[in-house]
């Protein structure tokens, strides 16, 4: 089952990239070795004993964890929201990666309400729903990534995007002009794991308990 | 692209072994189901869409139903049909919609259900569900028998290590947040403490899920199930406790259902129901865990004919199917060796080659793929 029989590794489903250093300070705090998680290596599937990290991209925790493939994960709210409907537990909020969901103009440019937007996102979901709230009339362009340069290059009138710091947007000259929704990053459970094995419960509630005394949440 | 490679998403061909597979199981389910009392009907795989509540969204906490999971046509009046997204509401309609008799009414069944699921996540949208209704009865027996019958079925199928998880949205909705994150307990701990951590939920919720515990316990049964307040199946139509079983074998559920008290009286009878359906597909799932390898049985004979002994083939042939086996005729194979090949990939128990002086018959090396599990018998009697 779900990375969890009593007699086999557990798995945990990580994103690479910018939560994984503060998940990684986040474990040490529950007192697991987050070790492998900052290793050097391209072998994305890391660590021995009881523990072993998946590290993947960010949109397929999820997957990995209602599959059963990973007994755990740990994704953005965001990452969530444009998957849903998932079967999983959504365990706790680990209080960190706090981003924003922004619609973003280029600098300088004003739309009226009512007019039309090519809307360039990488969460189509998301920013159809988002978008509907705004009273713009609009198009979806759903691109994999760098969506802040479509609208210098034509390809689009504004970007709904996540933002975390605005460095991304102020360097490629977009300001935003609303903010839908706030997201952090969210430890999930593959539901067979959490009602079968109880290893997995007792993890996830170190887990939390490491977020409650390093301060994240 | 050819066409034999098309195909909609989310469905696909079921070979013979695996063919085998699910009609051996449909025996062994709808079998059980009938012991206690169940019979098998079957329900059409259209129903107009306002005889659909909805699609399951198998969706613990995230996201509530969407629609978008139903796969709709029009007839030819231009009315919405939908091909089902379960049977327990083709079921509860038929059930309202014959003649009123004696209750409880118990109805089994086995086909499959449609679900429109999002792109490249893997899931099937075809699902076959072997499943039961118990139709007519508000009390919590009704519950407890629906969750033995699910545990007794699953372990008939070969799902031995099946876990049921027992949820109950309705008494989830009235629990302060810090209550909703009760980790799932035992049932003997859930007996001994609901008083305590349900005190805001309605009395005869609580009543129903304390007679419903303690008929497992009675039942002998309670080291195989778990209580989990965060259980919540979101098909809108669970009125009480809700069902999961699951195996470590199996990454998600193997069955799943509930009590759905309020379905019944869209149909126009006001009747309380329960009811559970196993996915015969991941039960298909955990069955081949760890025996990737073990094939359907070898049965039956194969028969080649040299040219020229077509009908000795023939009469062989239709010697052998009169004492009831298979025999199947090959006529591409021109030699023994071509046949006993043909024999081996069929997973045929002998082989015959028919000439003109005569037959030789081999027994079939079925361990020819390293399992060395077919129980050789000797070649069929009273053939020669």
């Amino acid at each position: 089952m779900a990375g969890g029989n009593d007699n086999r590794a557990l798995t945990f489903a990580v994103p690479r990239g910018r939560l994984a250093e503060d998940l990684a300070g986040l474990l040490a705090e529950a007192g697991l070795d987050a070790g492998p998680l900052l290793q050097d290596t391209r072998s994305l599937l890391r660590g021995e004993g009881d523990l072993r990290f998946a590290v993947l991209r960010n949109e397929d925790v999820p997957t990995y964890v209602e599959r059963g493939a990973a007994a755990f994960g740990v994704v953005g709210k965001d990452v969530l929201r444009e998957k849903a409907p998932l079967d999983i537990i959504e365990y706790a909020d680990l209080g960190y990666g706090a981003c924003e969901l922004v619609l973003a103009f280029p600098r300088g440019a004003s739309y009226t309400p009512g007019s039309f937007l090519r809307v360039a996102t990488k969460f189509p979901n998301l920013a159809r729903e988002a978008m509907g709230s705004t009273g713009f009339r609009h198009e979806i362009i759903t691109l994999r990534g760098g969506c802040e340069i479509a609208p210098a290059a034509g390809l689009a009138d504004a970007v709904v995007d996540l933002s975390a710091t605005g460095e991304t947007l102020r360097a490629n000259n977009l300001e935003k002009v609303r903010v839908f929704e706030r997201f952090t990053a969210r430890l999930i459970l593959n539901p067979a794991a959490y009602r079968l094995d109880t290893r997995v419960r007792e993890l996830a509630e170190r887990i939390v308990a490491g977020a409650k005394d390093g301060g994240y949440v | 692209m050819t066409l034999t490679a098309m195909l909609p998403d989310g469905v696909k061909d079921i070979g013979p072994s695996d063919a085998q597979l699910l009609s051996s199981l449909r025996t062994a389910l709808l079998n059980e189901f009938e012991l206690w009392g169940y019979r098998e009907v079957i329900v059409p795989a259209l129903e107009l869409t306002e005889s659909t509540t909805g699609a399951e969204p198998r969706s613990s906490r995230v996201e509530t139903y969407s629609a978008e999971m139903l796969y709709r046509l029009f007839d030819r009046k231009g009315r919405v049909l939908v091909l089902r997204p379960d049977i327990t509401e083709p079921v509860a309609r038929m059930a309202c919609s014959g003649p009123d008799v004696a209750r409880p009414q118990r109805f089994s069944y086995f086909g499959n259900a449609f679900r429109r699921r999002q792109a490249g996540t893997g899931q099937p949208h075809e699902i076959w569900q072997a499943g039961f209704e118990l139709i007519g009865i508000e009390s919590p027996f009704a519950d407890a028998e629906a969750l033995m019958l699910g545990l007794e079925a699953l372990r008939r199928a070969g799902v031995e290590d099946a876990t049921g998880c027992i949820g109950y949205p309705a008494i989830a909705a009235s629990l302060a947040p810090a209550l909703k994150r009760l980790p799932p307990s035992p049932i003997a701990e859930l007996l001994a403490r609901m008083d305590e951590w349900f005190a805001a939920a309605e009395q005869g919720h609580l009543a129903h899920l304390r007679c419903l515990a303690g008929a497992l316990v009675r039942g002998g049964v309670v080291e195989s199930f778990v209580f989990d307040i965060s259980l919540a199946r979101e098909m809108t139509y669970y009125s009480g406790p809700t069902f999961e079983f699951y195996s470590p074998r199996a990454a998600g559920p193997v069955a799943g259902g509930g009590r759905y008290d309020g379905l019944c009286s869209k149909f126009g009878r006001d009747l309380p129901a329960t009811g559970l359906a196993i996915d015969v597909l991941q039960v298909m799932a955990v069955l081949r865990k760890g025996n990737e390898r073990v094939r359907d049985q070898y049965t039956g004979t194969l028969i080649g004919f040299e040219e020229g002994s077509e009908e000795t083939a023939a009469q062989l042939a239709s010697s052998l199917r009169r004492a009831g086996r298979v025999a199947e005729v090959d006529p591409l194979a021109k030699n023994p060796f071509d046949l006993l090949k043909s024999a081996t990939a069929k997973h045929r128990e002998t082989a015959l080659f028919v000439t003109r002086q005569g037959y030789q018959e081999f027994a079939v090396a079925g361990d020819l793929d390293g399992l060395g599990r077919r129980s050789a018998e000797p070649a069929a009697a009273g053939v020669h």
